[in-house]
């Protein structure tokens, strides 16, 4: 189900409802079959899937909190990654693999493999991968009540594209004495009126000027409308994404659960790891946790040392884990190029740091986030071109000083493009001296107001379940 | 806490009821007419009729009508004449005026030839290519004539209420599809706007099921909620008129080409040409007039390769016959329009003109396809 769309706002209402007027020993069971139903809107059969796998990984991880010998535990855990892996991979990546035999030479009826990706495949494979890692780490204890397991799975804010949560971070809260807090419920439509504005004000009225901007013709291209078409998606997918998970917070507020941020004004940066640190948070800390330390710890590149060696271990540690998370997000070489770019900008990153110190000063400070940002938003170039070739021929433009003296784009893409930019900035000055979002409620009584009058207009007038969400196909 | 929390979402309440009564208040006096917004009171739209039957149409909404008329009439030819708002537009209008299609209506009477002039606001050569390519799925033509506005290659992409025309004909699909660039603007639009008419009734899920039933629903319960289109269409034309004040944009300031939506526009001419040919019908580009007692709002080098490629085209395909009116219109029988920005002061029109403008094209026209 789509969250910029009224089926959806009338099925929180309706779940809300019922789900506060149930005594809470009924609360759980009601929103995991309302969960169940929200993944059922788009697709019926797949609901089987998401069952399925979710009673595996449960069985699993009862099997490795009981299993005696650590060669047990360890063999349990494999089953559960290979079931989750394996599912993601026959769904995900077996067309991709196919077809790039087929270039090598081999003759496989590819369209055979060409499965509907299920939504949120991505997403909940890695939290259950997490759970039962969790559990072999002897970090988290087993939920022995499925009830719980499922909800934490399939629990409907964050089930098609996060943030990837924790068992640490839900059940707890899952399993605890859930009360009604008006305080949650303000904050909770707050967050759900500001993620749809976003979403369907915003990121919805630029996506005709990314969708157009990326099927010109490259020969029709100037430098400058590669680097404004990297900047313009990148503030797409940053409103676009961060709308999902907005909503999804403001939705899982309204049954009193707290979901963590899953971004924290990732443009205002001076360096591509504080980044990571503040875009998608969720998946930078899952692939920090299970997949960069593990990766590193195994390898022998000693984080702390200045040898050669160990350089080049961490730095290979960082290239693969990069990759994967490229990967990660679609099947196709561009992804995977865009994961790469970004740890060869965390490689330079820890090479100049050695020399200039980035937070040094606000010149160095600016310099840092200038060149930061502007690498940042042309990394984006991968993640929306059509394929590998494009992205070259992209930017092979910029390398050409010729093309820095015309245009090829509509004046009003290059105008939106600086706004929304400005607009960003705004943001987050508002945000750091606390004037949005802020608990003081002096202002939440005056942004509420703000909000009525001028953001619900604009949500009626523009909401429409046309664009889904850009993480969506991930 | 908790009051602060009930305070807060009251608040949120009064904001809403507020903007509702605004948005109540503001839309029940306001005219909503998407197509001819860049127009104004003086400047008057005029779809005209015979016989109380329409003889100038639009796009999907409305075309019925014209092949409905054309059908019932006794005339032995048909013709179709395609523009954009300077056919349907006539500055300083006074009643009883007519404009050129109706006056090359009657014109074209005499022998024996059906008019259906289908013309609206800044309508581009991609969309005159679907419109063209579904008007011959339907009937026979003799001719079909095309006004070619430089400012209109700068727009790209089929509008909806156009793009229904393919949605709603196979036919005109495949017609479309068997050429390269028409292949180009279908999977191009629907890759933009995920139009749901392709997916198959099976394929859509539930949500794409009840989503149209709630949205109905509130339609019939709330007035805002029917009249959301137009708010998010006023918003878009005070978005403009910002745009326009801060950066002084006015219908004189100078419009540069862009190439890609040149290239698409170009290429949708080729392929109005070769369907024309392929079909026998005589196909007349004309370069539509312009006010030239002042300087136009083009770079000249980039009008004037516009009209060369447009001539040369047309030179390779028998059935085409290029002609530039662009000077037919003395500097006299154009007019001014309201500003497109916050500005009170009046603007030059370079597009339409008043009625005897009106009447010199059609005259001219007549002469072209009589000869």
């Amino acid at each position: 189900m789509l969250f910029n769309s009224l089926t959806y706002l009338f099925f929180l209402i309706t779940v809300f409802f019922i789900y506060w007027s149930l005594s809470r020993n009924y609360r759980i069971y009601f929103l995991t079959i309302s969960s169940f139903i929200f993944y059922g809107f788009w697709n019926q059969t797949y609901l089987i899937l998401i069952v399925s796998i979710s009673i595996i990984d449960y069985l699993l991880a009862l099997k490795i909190d009981s299993a005696k010998s650590k060669l047990y535990k360890k063999l349990y855990l494999i089953i559960s990654i290979t079931a989750n892996v394996g599912l993601l991979v026959f769904f995900k990546y077996l067309y991709f693999f196919i077809t790039n035999l087929n270039i090598l030479g081999f003759d496989i009826d590819a369209q055979k493999f060409n499965f509907i990706l299920p939504l949120g495949i991505s997403f909940f494979t890695f939290e259950a991968i997490s759970y039962n890692v969790d559990i072999y780490r002897k970090h988290f204890k087993p939920e022995k009540n499925y009830i719980y397991y499922f909800c934490f799975i399939a629990f409907f804010p964050k089930l098609i594209a996060g943030p990837i949560l924790r068992a640490k971070d839900l059940i707890p809260q899952l399993t605890s004495k859930i009360k009604f807090n008006w305080n949650d419920i303000q904050i909770g439509i707050q967050r759900i009126i500001i993620g749809l504005f976003l979403k369907v004000v915003i990121a919805d009225n630029i996506s005709s000027y990314v969708n157009d901007g990326f099927l010109i013709d490259n020969s029709l291209l100037s430098a400058i409308d590669v680097i404004t078409l990297g900047f313009i998606f990148g503030i797409q997918i940053y409103l676009d994404f961060s709308a999902y998970s907005t909503i999804a917070i403001g939705s899982a507020r309204l049954f009193g659960v707290k979901i963590p941020e899953n971004f924290n004004f990732p443009y205002q940066v001076t360096n591509p790891r504080d980044f990571w640190k503040r875009w998608h948070i969720s998946l930078s800390d899952w692939i920090k946790d299970y997949l960069y330390v593990p990766l590193m710890k195994n390898y022998g590149g000693n984080k702390n040392s200045k040898k050669l060696l160990d350089t080049l271990k961490r730095n290979s540690s960082l290239i693969i884990t990069w990759a994967i998370m490229g990967f990660w997000h679609g099947a196709n070489w561009t992804f995977i190029l865009w994961g790469l770019m970004h740890s060869f900008l965390i490689i330079m990153f820890r090479f100049f740091n050695n020399f200039w110190d980035f937070n040094k000063g606000i010149l160095n400070k600016s310099i840092a986030h200038i060149i930061t940002l502007s690498f940042v938003m042309l990394t984006w170039i991968p993640f929306r071109a059509l394929n590998l070739s494009d992205v070259i021929s992209k930017y092979e433009i910029l390398l050409d000083p010729s093309n820095y003296t015309f245009l090829g784009m509509r004046e009003n893409v290059y105008l939106v493009t600086f706004l929304l930019m400005i607009g960003i900035y705004l943001m987050n000055f508002l945000n750091k001296y606390h004037l949005a979002y802020s608990k003081n409620s002096k202002y939440n009584f005056l942004i509420n107001f703000l909000i009525g009058i001028i953001l619900i207009p604009l949500i009626i007038a523009f909401l429409r379940p046309i664009n889904q969400f850009i993480y969506f196909q991930f | 806490m908790k009051n602060t929390a009930k305070i807060s979402l009251f608040f949120l309440l009064i904001g809403i009821i507020c903007s509702s009564t605004i948005l109540k208040f503001v839309l029940s006096n306001l005219d909503t007419n998407p197509e001819e917004d860049l127009l104004n009171p003086g400047t008057f739209t005029l779809f005209e009729k015979v016989d109380d039957r329409l003889i100038h149409c639009k796009d999907s909404r409305d075309i019925k009508e014209c092949l409905d008329r054309n059908s019932d009439s006794k005339m032995k030819f048909s013709s179709l004449w395609l523009g954009n708002s300077q056919i349907h537009a006539i500055n300083q209008y006074k009643k009883g005026q007519a404009g050129s299609p109706s006056i090359l209506f009657n014109l074209l009477k005499r022998d024996s030839i059906d008019l259906i002039t289908m013309s609206f606001g800044n309508a581009n050569i991609q969309e005159h290519a679907v419109q063209f390519a579904y008007i011959i799925e339907q009937i026979k033509l003799k001719h079909v004539v095309i006004g070619l506005v430089f400012d209109d290659t700068r727009e790209d992409g089929i509008r909806e209420d156009v793009f229904k025309l393919i949605l709603n004909s196979p036919e005109t699909r495949k017609q479309i599809e068997s050429f390269p660039i028409g292949q180009e603007l279908i999977n191009k639009e629907i890759s933009s706007n995920q139009h749901e008419n392709f997916e198959n009734e099976n394929d859509k899920n539930l949500q794409k099921k009840i989503e149209p039933i709630l949205d109905d629903a509130l339609k019939s319960i709330s007035y805002v909620w029917e009249l959301r289109n137009e708010i998010a269409y006023h918003y878009f034309v005070g978005l403009r008129s910002i745009r326009n004040y801060i950066f002084n944009i006015t219908p004189s300031t100078v419009r540069k080409i862009i190439p890609e939506s040149y290239k698409r526009n170009i290429e949708s001419l080729e392929m109005m040409m070769q369907l024309a040919s392929k079909n026998n019908i005589k196909m007349i580009p004309y370069i539509a007039p312009i006010r030239s007692d002042i300087k136009i709002p083009y770079i000249e080098n980039e009008y004037s390769r516009f009209k060369n490629d447009v001539k040369e085209m047309s030179k390779r395909y028998d059935n085409v016959q290029f002609e530039n009116l662009e000077n037919i219109i003395d500097g006299d029988f154009w007019g001014l329009k309201n500003s497109t920005t916050l500005s009170e002061d009046l603007e030059l029109d370079f597009m339409h003109f008043t009625a005897k403008g009106h009447e010199i094209l059609a005259d001219s026209l007549y002469k072209i396809l009589h000869n």
